[in-house]
């Protein structure tokens, strides 16, 4: 289950092929990602990336 | 306090109680008593941890429990010492509560002192899964309250197996209730052997990427919301931690005793946690440290491992539970399957490099896992 069709997958790959972009791990922001969402199911704690959002 | 920039952020969480008025089916925590924190000591506490020179700006401080709103008048005693003090570090409170047992008075101050106070509510769903999950206590919960005096109020919904059926219909019920912030997570540390449950979770997804597709201003719920651009940047060499625990996090007991978060506390595992001192947590992990089975993962980096509930089941913080693991990779094939529609569909709004990201993450899942 959750397998993309074809021509969806088709179209994303040429899209990441054809990029002329490099990644750099440097912009990859871990810790926005722990935390915060509170994925442990024990902890949600405010911070800025997500709990002030007004 | 209004934060637009990311700030360098500890967080401290502090037992206001061993104590919970309800009952959890999934509850981790195997020792609770009546004991509840010392008012004076949390005082000295924050006061250093406010103080102190380290590389933080921001210190978030998470009352927790138990239930933590058992000893309210204590937190409003500490809050407004720390209000009145002043320190190097700006702060900021929060709390996840069970909304069972907040009177008119405690609804009061918390709407008084929501520009320093966060709240977390945790909510099962709809009353049925709530009532099944947490101790017939759907009635009990003013949601009216939460909804319409916190806009950003997060609501927690733990899913249980004996809820896992209902899972699709409880998130649409709390963004009908006006929840804009759903964190929806299986419960940690319960057996997930059941094979029907592989079944049951994959059709709830389905029905839940549905909805969402349906409704594309709703925020996604958590369970849909990994960050699963960031598997674009798999190495086999190195993982990095999925959550605070022993790095960021720092957890203090009744007693004022630090533990690396909440699950390591004898009172989620009573004499285990004797030998919670000699681990070593690190942000980066070398992956042959990891478990076998998460060794070669490519989706290391953003499964929610949890190093407690590892711990607790397995002596060792990389051990995983495999059932547990079949799920959660179920889970991350449903967000790449959800984000490849919302990007066929013009959904995002992501800059090239973002979409260069994440679709190079849609295929890793699509084509590795």
């Amino acid at each position: 289950m959750f397998k993309i069709g074809k021509n969806l997958a088709c179209a994303i790959k040429e899209k990441v092929q054809n990029s002329k972009i490099v990644l750099s791990e440097a912009n990859v922001c871990y810790t926005d990602s722990c935390s915060c969402k509170g994925a442990c199911g024990t902890y949600v704690p405010p911070c800025a990336s997500c709990a002030y959002h007004d | 306090m209004k934060e637009t920039e990311i700030k360098n952020i500890k967080y401290i969480t502090i037992i206001a109680t061993h104590n919970c008025n309800l009952n959890c089916s999934y509850c981790y925590e195997q020792h609770k008593s009546t004991e509840k924190m010392d008012v004076d000591l949390v005082k000295k506490i924050i006061q250093n941890e406010l103080n102190i020179d380290d590389n933080f700006d921001l210190v978030a401080i998470d009352f927790f429990g138990g239930e933590p709103f058992l000893e309210f008048d204590s937190i409003i005693n500490i809050i407004d010492f720390v209000k009145a003090q002043k320190h190097k570090k700006e702060f900021s409170f929060f709390a996840g509560t069970n909304g069972t047992i907040l009177s008119e008075k405690y609804k009061q101050w918390l709407v008084d002192n929501k520009n320093i106070f966060s709240l977390a509510l945790s909510l099962d769903g709809t009353k049925t899964m709530q009532d099944i999950n947490r101790s017939n206590s759907f009635d009990l919960i003013d949601i009216d309250f939460f909804v319409n005096k916190f806009s950003n109020v997060t609501v927690k919904m733990t899913i249980s197996q004996d809820t896992l059926e209902y899972l699709a219909e409880g998130v649409e019920f709390l963004h009908k209730s006006g929840f804009q912030f759903i964190n929806c997570n299986l419960a940690m540390g319960v057996d997930w052997l059941n094979e029907n449950n592989s079944f049951t979770l994959e059709n709830e997804l389905e029905k839940l990427i549905n909805f969402y597709l349906e409704n594309p201003l709703l925020a996604p719920c958590s369970l849909l919301n990994y960050n699963i651009q960031n598997i674009a940047y798999y190495s086999k060499k190195i993982a990095h931690k999925y959550c605070g625990a022993g790095t960021r996090m720092k957890i203090y007991d009744i007693d004022g005793k630090v533990y690396p978060c909440q699950y390591f506390m004898p009172l989620a595992i009573g004499e285990k946690s004797l030998a919670t001192e000699n681990i070593v947590f690190s942000d980066i992990i070398k992956s042959s440290d990891l478990d076998t089975m998460c060794q070669k993962c490519i989706v290391v980096d953003i499964c929610p491992s949890c190093y407690g509930s590892n711990f607790a089941g397995t002596g060792n913080i990389y051990g995983r539970d495999p059932a547990f693991c079949k799920l959660s990779k179920i889970i991350i094939k449903a967000n790449s399957y959800f984000k490849a529609k919302q990007w066929e569909l013009g959904l995002l709004s992501l800059d090239e490099y973002q979409e260069q990201e994440l679709l190079k993450g849609i295929m890793m899942i699509q084509e590795q896992l």
